[in-house]
């Protein structure tokens, strides 16, 4: 039985790559989406537990990718994560705006990754 | 015949102006108080920083209603030029007022009026008596006053007429203080001239700051720009490193082999990736800082392009693009940095990579071109907005900077390249194919100049470094108009008795570092010791030069040394050597070089006394061109003996030295102007229109503005302005007529009517010699100067001017060369022997 689904979302294939390992590698369920307009359509028919979103990416921006999913009744539940190369304090606080749970700035550390995708996990489903 | 002012007539009047009772006898005393007040008045206005227009209006006024000067005009000199604008006037009913039109007027002429006459106050007196009813009026219509007598007053500053007063005092006789008290008006004048054109800098000034504000801030933004658009590009490796070690070291017991060989993969090329961009960064801020050291060696270009090629080759196969090279045969090899000319292509490459979309198509193209290898890739992308064509060469300038973009990037890449093209004085830029995607081209100079500031001059700062571009201009010249792979330019270094190279082309930048050669001493040291120049149409079989031959002239068979002179004083030595052609240089070669040599003193001559040369570089090249294209028209050997015509008739004339070698060079530059004529009005062969006609008298004026910048003597632009004025006033652009002709344009008048003539030309067919100097005979008195049509007649005999084949040639000339290479035949033979008997003993 699996720990719970996770999207991942990057423009960058190593990243969503390394992410699938590590965090399959935990027990969950890792779906993978390449741009942000990907990234909506997977969110709403797989309905995944959590999403980790990058920012800089084609098309649909991530930024602009949280505000669709905070919209939409069908996926405004599910936590995300921004992932993200953009490290100021602005972007941040933009993140938090759009609606994301959470900030993280690339480089991270996966380990902590995972960590907090568990935490979130556990206290999201209580 | 038109003239438009005759001096002797004017100065008639001026010489009859202080018999006139009038001025002298005293007239009606001025009421001091009034004035005085007025003045004060003016005063503040200045001080107050009032208009210059209202100024000079109080003052007109003041002038005219407490004076009893009846009728005040202040007129003001434009800016550069001579046109003359009413600035105020006092006194004048409306109806008056149309006739007091701007007007144009010789302003050395005026002043020299206003000098020499000076009858009353610095100024002269103008009466109806003077002017009436001749239509060879000597004073401009406008200072004419009708029926009346008027004052002219001029305003001099620093010996320059700036403006002038008209005042008119009816029946009313100036009195004696009507002088002293002009002078304090006309102070007033400059004053309000001075603070008028103080304001105007200030507000420039202001302009430029604006200016430098905006670049400043557009400079930040792009810099912003740069550091989140790099933060991005340096992170996204960085994170998919540390992401992976990460990963790797938490699982290394657990990890399949053929995982761990995959994030290893990874990791590598992440690392990569950083490197090539902290590569970039690093290298660009060298650039701009101006710390890279370029190392020029002589690259194979072909083989460069094949080897970037080659290593991005897996990037191409990965986004399933498709590559074409176009490289010549034969391998393009130009002096450059290796390193920096392959960083430009792997740039250039895959920049075209990232823009194009997969089943594109990349073609690379290399070809030489006369003096630039050009360079061009071309994609199948999207292309670039024609609004962001220039642009994307700035440095962290991104087409797509958005979140959004596609395309990952430094925005240094394109920055880079121009840099690399600049240090090379290269160009780069970019074009849009219709329909297809986007062209870079890079054009890279097949030069190699080196410019070695001569010790001795001590300039400073910007001046050293402007004297070092002209130095490489004029290095740059005598290659392309000699067509010669290599050049220098050398100076004597007075104190030393030294030659020093000072900027060469083709040679190496250590020997000519490294070069001194003592007056006497090999080939140049032999130029500058006797002043004459040297030319060796074939080294090989010249012994007695060959053997003063140096690495300076290794590899050539044919070089031209000619002295470089500051009036009679031999200031330094020009050479040339290693046609593109590989042919030998010619008579007519060696005459050019000897009028670059003019052409190059005079030009660092204005510079070197810190006079402004208003040399525009990109003219001067479009001049050089020009020439170039017209030496190609006329074929070097015909306009070689025409030069030798003219230079032949001056000499019969008598003309001094200056004005033999105005000629030489005149001869090379005349038509300079017909260049920029189309061309299907040049070789037309049918009648020209009225319209077409019209252009073409354009060229005279066209040459003498290409030549105006260059700093040659007046005499040589005047000459090429008026080559085409006829000696009875009735040709263009000046009507000139007579003496007023410079006599160099008077012979180059002759001489280019008699190659025109000898020539295919519009509705006629080509005359023969007979004919052509018969047909200039005719035209003696009317459209050409009679003495000088004698000349030239003489001047074809003295030369043996005969015909063959339908080509002019001089016997005298012809014979000269014959007994030129007879004397080098017999040294070389007397050099051999001198060698068998060495060997044999």
């Amino acid at each position: 039985m699996k720990k719970g689904k996770v999207l991942v979302v990057d423009d960058e294939v190593n990243i969503t790559q390394i992410l699938e390992f590590s965090i399959g590698a935990e027990g969950f369920e890792v779906i993978t989406a390449q741009n942000g307009e990907e990234a909506i359509e997977k969110a709403r028919r797989e309905q995944p537990d959590l999403i980790i979103l990058d920012i800089m990416m084609p098309k649909i921006d991530g930024y602009e990718a949280c505000r669709i999913l905070k919209a939409n009744p069908l996926t405004k539940n599910i936590p995300v994560v921004l992932l993200t190369a953009k490290g100021r304090d602005i972007d941040r606080r933009l993140g938090m705006e759009v609606g994301a749970t959470d900030y993280i700035v690339k480089p991270f550390s996966p380990n902590r990754l995972v960590e907090r995708i568990h935490q979130l996990l556990s206290c999201h489903k209580k | 015949m038109h003239r438009r002012f005759s001096i002797p007539l004017f100065g008639k009047s001026v010489a009859t102006a202080p018999d006139r009772p009038a001025v002298e006898r005293p007239g009606r005393e001025l009421a001091l108080e009034p004035i005085l007040e007025r003045l004060s008045k003016v005063g503040h206005m200045i001080l107050n920083d009032a208009p210059a227009r209202e100024i000079f209006d109080e003052m007109v006024h003041a002038l005219a209603e407490d004076t009893g000067m009846k009728l005040v005009v202040l007129r003001i000199a434009k800016p550069g030029g001579d046109v003359f604008e009413v600035k105020a006037a006092a006194g004048l009913g409306d109806m008056m007022r149309g006739p007091l039109h701007s007007f144009s007027v010789g302003r050395t002429r005026l002043l020299d009026l206003l000098r020499s006459g000076e009858p009353f106050g610095g100024g002269f007196i103008v009466g109806n008596e003077t002017a009436q009813g001749t239509a060879e009026s000597p004073v401009p219509r406008c200072i004419e006053w009708p029926d009346k007598k008027a004052l002219i007053a001029g305003i001099e500053e620093d010996g320059v007429l700036v403006g002038f007063f008209t005042i008119a005092f009816f029946d009313a006789t100036p009195g004696a203080r009507v002088a002293p008290l002009l002078n304090i008006f006309k102070d007033r004048v400059l004053l309000a001239l001075h603070h008028d054109r103080s304001r105007e800098q200030l507000r420039d000034k202001e302009r430029e700051l604006a200016v430098c504000k905006e670049e400043l801030d557009s400079v930040n933004q792009l810099k912003s720009n740069f550091l989140s658009v790099v933060s991005h590009e340096l992170r996204t490796p960085l994170t998919s490193v540390k992401a992976y070690t990460e990963t790797l070291l938490d699982n290394v017991d657990s990890i399949k082999r053929e995982t761990l060989h995959d994030f290893l993969r990874v990791m590598d090329e992440e690392t990569e990736r950083i490197i090539k961009l902290v590569d970039n960064i690093l290298n660009f801020s060298r650039m701009e800082t101006g710390h890279l050291k370029v190392e020029r060696t002589s690259c194979n270009l072909n083989r460069i392009i094949e080897e970037v090629h080659a290593s991005l080759r897996a990037k191409f196969l990965a986004a399933s693009i498709d590559t074409e090279l176009r490289l010549p045969r034969h391998p393009c090899r130009l002096e450059a940095d290796q390193e920096l000319v392959t960083q430009l292509f792997q740039n250039l490459m895959s920049n075209a990579v990232k823009f194009t979309p997969p089943g594109g198509k990349v073609t690379i193209t290399l070809e030489e071109e006369a003096s630039a290898a050009r360079i061009v890739v071309q994609d199948t992308g999207k292309g670039i907005p024609e609004d962001q064509l220039e642009k994307i060469f700035e440095r962290f300038y991104q087409v797509d900077g958005s979140n959004t973009r596609e395309h990952g990037g430094s925005g240094l890449g394109l920055a880079i390249c121009k840099n690399i093209v600049d240090w090379h004085d290269g160009k780069i830029w970019v074009e849009n194919v219709k329909d297809s995607g986007a062209k870079f081209v890079v054009l890279l100079p097949m030069k190699d100049i080196v410019v070695r500031q001569a010790v001795s001059a001590g300039f400073i700062g910007s001046r050293r470094f402007e004297r070092e571009r002209y130095l490489t201009l004029l290095v740059e010249m005598l290659s392309e108009f000699l067509q010669a792979r290599k050049a220098s330019i050398m100076f004597l270094e007075r104190d030393q008795q030294i030659l020093r190279i000072v900027a060469a082309k083709g040679l190496d930048p250590e020997f000519v570092q490294n070069t001194r050669l003592e007056i006497g001493d090999r080939i140049a040291g032999k130029v500058a010791q006797t002043g004459e120049p040297l030319h060796v149409f074939d080294i090989e079989s010249d012994i007695e030069y060959g053997r003063a031959n140096n690495t300076l002239f290794y590899g050539t068979r044919s070089f031209i040394s000619a002295p470089l002179r500051d009036g009679d004083e031999i200031v330094g030595v020009l050479n040339v050597s290693d046609h593109v052609e590989g042919r030998e240089f010619t008579r007519a070669d060696r005459e050019l070089l000897e009028s670059l040599g003019i052409i190059i003193i005079g030009m660092l001559k204005k510079l070197d006394a810190y006079e402004k040369v208003s040399m525009n570089f990109e003219k001067l090249k479009e001049a050089m061109r020009a020439s170039l294209d017209m030496r190609e028209a006329w074929g070097g050997r015909s306009l070689l003996n025409l030069t030798l015509i003219a230079l032949t008739v001056g000499k019969k004339l008598s003309l001094d030295e200056r004005s033999l070698t105005a000629l030489r060079l005149g001869m090379n530059l005349y038509d300079l102007g017909l260049m920029r004529i189309p061309r299907h009005i040049r070789v037309k062969k049918e009648e020209l229109t009225a319209k077409e006609r019209e252009v073409l008298r354009e060229h005279p004026n066209i040459g003498f503005m290409l030549t105006s910048p260059m700093g040659l003597e007046d005499r040589i632009t005047k000459m090429i302005r008026s080559h085409h004025e006829h000696y009875d006033g009735s040709g263009y652009p000046d009507g000139l007529a007579g003496v007023e002709i410079p006599v160099e344009a008077r012979i180059v008048s002759v001489v280019d009517a008699f190659r025109a003539l000898m020539s295919e030309g519009p509705y006629r067919r080509i005359y023969s010699l007979a004919e052509a100097r018969a047909e200039i005979e005719r035209g003696a008195g009317t459209r050409f100067d009679p003495i000088v049509v004698r000349a030239f007649g003489d001047a074809l005999d003295i030369l043996g001017a005969r015909e063959d084949k339908h080509e002019l040639v001089l016997e005298a000339f012809e014979k000269e060369l014959e007994r030129e290479r007879n004397e080098r035949k017999k040294k070389l033979e007397t050099t051999k022997k001198e060698t068998v008997k060495e060997e044999v003993r």
